[in-house]
């Protein structure tokens, strides 16, 4: 019975009775009603029944007979072009009209408000209005203002518009010096007189920073000069240069898609891009939404047509590290080295695909030997020396800590990628990565079955000088058909002078023979010798690029290793 | 401290945070003591004449509802007996279970006025989550007390684990429930004379003391409510109080109220723990215990609670 009534118990959701002017049609429980003529409606006898009872609340309550400001904050993010929003004000009161006594924008520089009308003014039941906010590009680099209304009787309701102006860099680089990217982590070490070390990275993300020379001719070259003259110590929306891309395609003014390849490049979404036309004034800075396979949607709509072949980039919120070098080549043309820093954390992808050994990862990739790699071998020694006899010399660690370069040649955005996130995943000096020797240290002699765990190799000197000690204990064992089997040599014994027999942690699994190896090198725990890491930029991310460091070993526990390093 | 959120790591340390917020909250902490009855603690509590026992259960059970458990009943007053389980009055409690710590996060909501409560939401691990309180409702008619205790019991038998409108499962202020598990809800209502009045969710018509509340039943108060989702326009989802009727004899039922800041929603366009803003108002919603979650895991489809964060 009751659940037959609960429609009364409705607040807000309208009437349940018919108004007498006949606009509105009552329901089919009513009874069917005529075309035209006089209407009469017979009304339940249920429904005309007063009986007493609580009023039930329903959602109503939580729209209704209050005032509705939407929305309470704007944060703007990075505002590198004019923005515009609206802020909705809504009596929600169904029966009392209000007075708007106020609306007051403080701290408002650069902010223009457009409002519906003056105050003091009413607000009819249930009525809406609404005030546009435009946040311009001029104006202080910190914007925190502060918009009030106040309504007879009522507390004052804020609205708090927050956000960072930003100026696009629009200039682009002289690829003929190509573009250095540098990336720098920090890394706090201890390190025992056994050489083992204890490390803390004290940066989560990378400082980044880009060094480019730019030609700006014409107008170009005095609007460089003044703007970095005006605001040369604010915050920049700079490009990042080797990712861009032409468009492909047109678009129209007004568009909030655009069609590009963003894969493997830094577009982020809530970042920026910025599309570039023919000159450096000829740009848009445009918020990112999100990111498909083949676009980018923008969070507002762009404010101009771009053509095909405008250039497109991610962008990232960069300070001038110092002022720019300008070189005079005429009094039309100058070059300008600069170099900015990027103020916002960087991040990257982690490795998707290394294979792991031992709880760390391998770095299987072969290096770039086109030119020759350094090599070496650091070992600790405490010296005590009186000046009288011969000096009084320690190796406490009894170990040597080898080291050796690693260079990359990247071609193409996807190697590029996979590079940069073996760099994010060696975080500097920070983590441990297995890194082969990628030389032809060991010589397979006999054929190794599948289930057998000793081996014969060529007698190098293993079992003699080596003592299976951390650096020269691991093995990658490379096959001609691309198989690679990671293993620790748990013994070493010289048979006579050609050969040596090692015993492996595990089986293979599969027969070996000599001639399907192609390289059995040497697996080092390292870890990288610097924190900072350059990545030269040959010409955009289509194109080539190098990078180069030193790895260098450590004495880490890895996983199934028993206590630490003694 | 209308609203706080912590982490714990079993049902012992989580009475310990349930005190120290509900201290915050306005509420007065009349002991928090081990139980002698079964192995667990017992916390009582009081505000603006409202007491309550919240105890930890961590044995018992089977495998449809495991331990360890959580329960609350209301009382009158407060007796520092031997026995923190034996109060005057007292209801029986409203279980939760399963309750197997750590847990990821836990969200306390509570005020001592206008109407006291104590509202917790448990995530007891990443996605799925438990709901129990105490408080008195915004009573309608000539209603005393109006205190209330619920629990959530799902019933973890696979045929029904995923299940969210079987009737195995125990939820709060909800009647659509048959006699697999103790009710969930629980509320004093005392009306005709008659006092202590305990009205239980039952699955019997016949039953004088049945509590009607909830949604997933055909006579529910907001059954038909429950299948309206978001507005395809906005994306919003309104919230609805969840009414409680009890029968008056003669096939008739009052309402009697609803619980202060709790309400249902559906959560088709909202993400488990998301606030909600309506105007000044802020709500956080939760599923009733896993939103949409994969075949064999527990699931109460798009149901969920509402809480008011009051300031």
């Amino acid at each position: 019975m009751w659940h037959g009534l609960w429609p009364l118990t409705f607040s807000g959701q309208g009437d349940y009775f018919p108004s007498r002017t006949g606009l509105d049609r009552p329901g089919g429980a009513l009874g069917a009603e005529p075309q035209y003529g006089r209407r009469t409606v017979v009304v339940p006898q249920h429904v005309a029944d007063r009986r007493r009872g609580a009023v039930q609340p329903l959602f109503g309550d939580d729209f209704f007979d209050r005032i509705h400001v939407e929305p309470r904050t704007l944060n703007l993010g990075n505002v590198s072009t004019v923005q515009r929003r609206a802020v909705r004000v809504w009596n929600a009161f169904r029966s009392r009209a209000l007075a708007l006594t106020e609306a007051t924008l403080s701290a408002g520089e650069g902010i223009v408000l457009t409002a519906p009308g003056v105050p003091p003014m009413p607000f009819v039941p249930l009525s809406e209005r609404a005030w546009q906010v435009a946040v311009g590009t001029d104006g202080p680099p910190v914007i925190g203002a502060n918009l009030a209304f106040r309504f007879d009787g009522f507390a004052e309701i804020p609205v708090v518009i927050t956000g960072q102006r930003i100026v696009a860099f629009a200039f682009v680089p002289d690829w003929s010096r190509g573009v250095l990217e540098r990336l720098a982590w920090r890394t706090d070490i201890l390190t025992s007189p056994l050489q083992v070390e204890q490390r803390r990275g004290l940066r989560s993300t990378p400082r980044r920073s880009f060094e480019a020379t730019l030609i700006v001719d014409g107008r170009e070259r005095v609007l460089l000069d003044l703007a970095v003259f005006g605001w040369g110590g604010r915050t920049w929306a700079l490009p990042i240069w080797p990712d861009g891309q032409w468009l492909a395609a047109e678009h129209a003014l007004g568009v909030r898609v655009l069609a590009c390849d963003p894969a493997h490049r830094d577009f982020r979404s809530g970042g920026l891009v910025l599309l570039r036309g023919p000159t450096a004034f000829d740009t848009e800075v445009a918020e990112i939404e999100s990111i498909g396979a083949d676009r980018v949607v923008l969070r507002h709509p762009t404010t101009r047509a771009w053509p095909r072949g405008t250039r497109l980039y991610p962008v990232r919120a960069a300070r001038l590290a110092e002022s720019p070098k300008i070189t005079r080549l005429s009094d039309q043309a100058a070059s300008v080295a600069v170099r900015f820093e990027v103020v916002e954390p960087c991040d990257w992808s982690a490795l998707a695909d290394a294979p792991i050994y031992r709880g760390h990862p391998v770095l299987a990739d072969r290096p770039d030997e086109s030119e020759s790699l350094s090599a070496g071998w650091q070992r600790a020694l405490l010296t005590l020396d009186n000046e009288l006899g011969t000096a009084f010399v320690l190796d406490p660690a009894d170990w040597a800590a080898v080291t050796q370069s690693h260079r990359w040649r990247m071609h193409g955005r996807a190697e590029r990628a996979r590079v940069r996130s073996w760099l994010y995943a060696l975080r500097g000096r920070h983590r441990a990565v297995w890194r082969p020797t990628h030389a032809d240290d060991l010589t397979l002699l006999a054929t190794v079955a599948g289930t057998a765990t000793a081996a014969d190799v060529a007698n190098v000197g293993l079992a003699r000088f080596a003592g299976l000690r951390p650096g020269r204990r691991d093995v990658r064992i490379e096959l001609r058909d691309g198989r690679a089997f990671h293993r620790r040599i748990t013994a070493a014994a010289s048979l006579d002078d050609a050969t040596d027999r090692i015993t492996l942690d595990a089986a293979l699994g599969v027969d070996v023979r000599p001639r399907d190896v192609k390289r059995i090198s040497f697996l080092v725990l390292s870890r990288a010798d610097s924190d900072e890491t350059e990545i030269e930029h040959h010409t955009d991310s289509d194109g080539a690029a190098d990078s180069a460091l030193v790895l260098r070993a450590v004495r880490d526990r890895d996983q199934d290793d028993g206590p630490a390093p003694t | 401290m209308p609203y706080a959120t912590s982490a714990a790591n079993d049902p012992g340390e989580l009475l310990d945070k349930l005190r120290l917020f509900a201290q915050g909250a306005g509420w007065s902490i009349d002991g928090l003591r081990d139980r002698t009855a079964k192995p667990g603690k017992a916390l009582s509590l009081n505000a603006a004449g409202l007491f309550a026992t919240f105890l930890t259960e961590l044995t018992g059970g089977d495998g449809n509802r495991p331990p360890p458990f959580i329960g609350v009943f209301g009382h009158t007053g407060y007796a520092a007996n031997a026995n923190p389980d034996v109060q005057s009055e007292a209801g029986a409690p409203a279980w939760s279970n399963y309750l197997q710590g750590p847990y990821s996060a836990v969200h306390f909501f509570g005020r001592s006025a206008p109407r006291p409560y104590l509202h917790v939401v448990l995530e007891t691990q990443a996605g799925t989550f438990k709901h129990f309180g105490t408080g008195r409702l915004v009573t309608a008619g000539a209603v005393n007390t109006g205190q209330y205790v619920y629990g959530s019991q799902w019933y973890y038998d696979a045929r029904y684990i995923n299940s969210p409108d079987d009737y195995h499962h125990a939820i709060a202020f909800d009647d659509f429930w048959a006699n697999f598990m103790s009710p969930a809800t629980r509320i004093r209502a005392d009306f005709d004379g008659v006092a202590p009045r305990w009205h239980a969710v039952s699955d019997s018509p016949s039953d004088s003391l049945r509590l009607l509340c909830g949604w997933r039943g055909k006579t529910s108060p907001i059954s038909l409510l429950k299948d309206i989702g978001h507005s395809a326009l906005t994306g919003r989802a309104p919230t609805y109080p969840l009414w409680c009727a009890v029968p008056r004899g003669a096939d008739l039922y009052s309402d009697i109220g609803h619980p202060p800041d709790l309400r249902f929603i559906r959560l088709d366009s909202y993400a488990p723990g998301e606030e909600l803003v309506l105007g000044d108002d802020r709500w956080k919603v939760f599923p009733v215990h896993r939103k949409n979650g994969p075949a064999g895991t527990p699931n109460s489809g798009v149901y969920g609670y509402a809480y008011r964060i009051t300031e």
